[in-house]
């Protein structure tokens, strides 16, 4: 598993590709959170156009950051997600937690109309 | 030439309890069954599944001490059978841990049991404490 991110002053947008299981759950978990911490941003776009493979492991790591986001007021928005891994995400109950765009540039747009400027304004904002 | 292998054909791997090694098991199950007439939506389910039952193994059987697992995968008239198998504590309440939603870890779903069940065509649990468990699942072609 692997990702690549691309920073902007609202967001990150994290490209994840290859498989989220039990071996690559603490690597996007930590990931995820170091690239936050860094740069203070309050909001996530996660691409999962080029995931293959997610289980019930993979599933949890991905609610656990949309949680951890949720605490400070961010949004966790997932995107292009490849119809095998949507129908885990709906078998999990996780389509009635999560939100779901189709494009990158939706979520973006969606980001922008929040206009949080950071993790600790936006925890302010609460 | 048929790419079908003879009806008894068996494998069978064995790993200690390694995260990494939850991949290589459910890759090889997929790579047995796609020698018979599964479709590709069959094959990611038995991955799903395979990927479930390991890394439980993984997680739970041996808590921070090493410990073997073994997956065996056969060739049934009707389908395939794979059996994931430790020697690990063990669990204690096996109708509590299919339910559902339950769990003992944070950030973990409680769902494994739940999507074996859904993606194969028959799942058996039997564990014993301090014994190990033994999930054998059914997939038909």
């Amino acid at each position: 598993m692997q990702i690549e991110f691309h920073m902007a002053p609202l967001f990150a947008v994290a490209r994840v590709s290859g498989e989220l299981d039990l071996s690559s759950a603490a690597k996007f978990r930590s990931l995820i959170d170091q690239e936050l911490r860094k740069s203070g941003v309050p909001n996530v776009v996660v691409n999962l156009k080029n995931l293959s493979f997610i289980d019930s492991t993979g599933l949890g790591v991905l609610l656990g950051r949309h949680k951890a986001v949720k605490s400070w007021g961010g949004k966790f928005i997932l995107t292009d997600v490849p119809p095998k891994i949507m129908s885990m995400l709906e078998m999990a109950g996780l389509m009635r937690v999560l939100e779901t765009t189709r494009t990158e540039q939706d979520a973006i747009r969606l980001i922008e109309a929040c206009g949080y400027v950071s993790q600790e304004e936006a925890s302010t904002n609460e | 030439m048929s790419n079908h292998l003879p009806l008894s054909n068996h494998m069978f791997i064995r790993f200690p309890n390694v995260s990494s090694n939850v991949s290589v098991a459910r890759v090889a199950a997929a790579t047995f069954a796609s020698f018979r007439e599964f479709s590709i939506s069959d094959i990611e389910e038995i991955k799903v599944a395979v990927s479930e039952a390991v890394s439980n193994a993984v997680l739970h059987a041996y808590q921070d001490s090493q410990g073997i697992i073994e997956v065996t995968m056969e060739n049934l008239g009707e389908g395939i059978q794979i059996t994931v198998r430790d020697y690990g504590k063990g669990i204690e309440d096996v109708a509590k841990a299919r339910q559902p939603g339950f769990t003992t870890m944070p950030e973990h779903m409680g769902l494994g049991f739940t999507f074996m069940e859904s993606f194969m065509d028959e799942l058996h649990v039997e564990s014993q404490a301090g014994s190990g468990t033994t999930v054998r699942m059914v997939k038909k072609a």
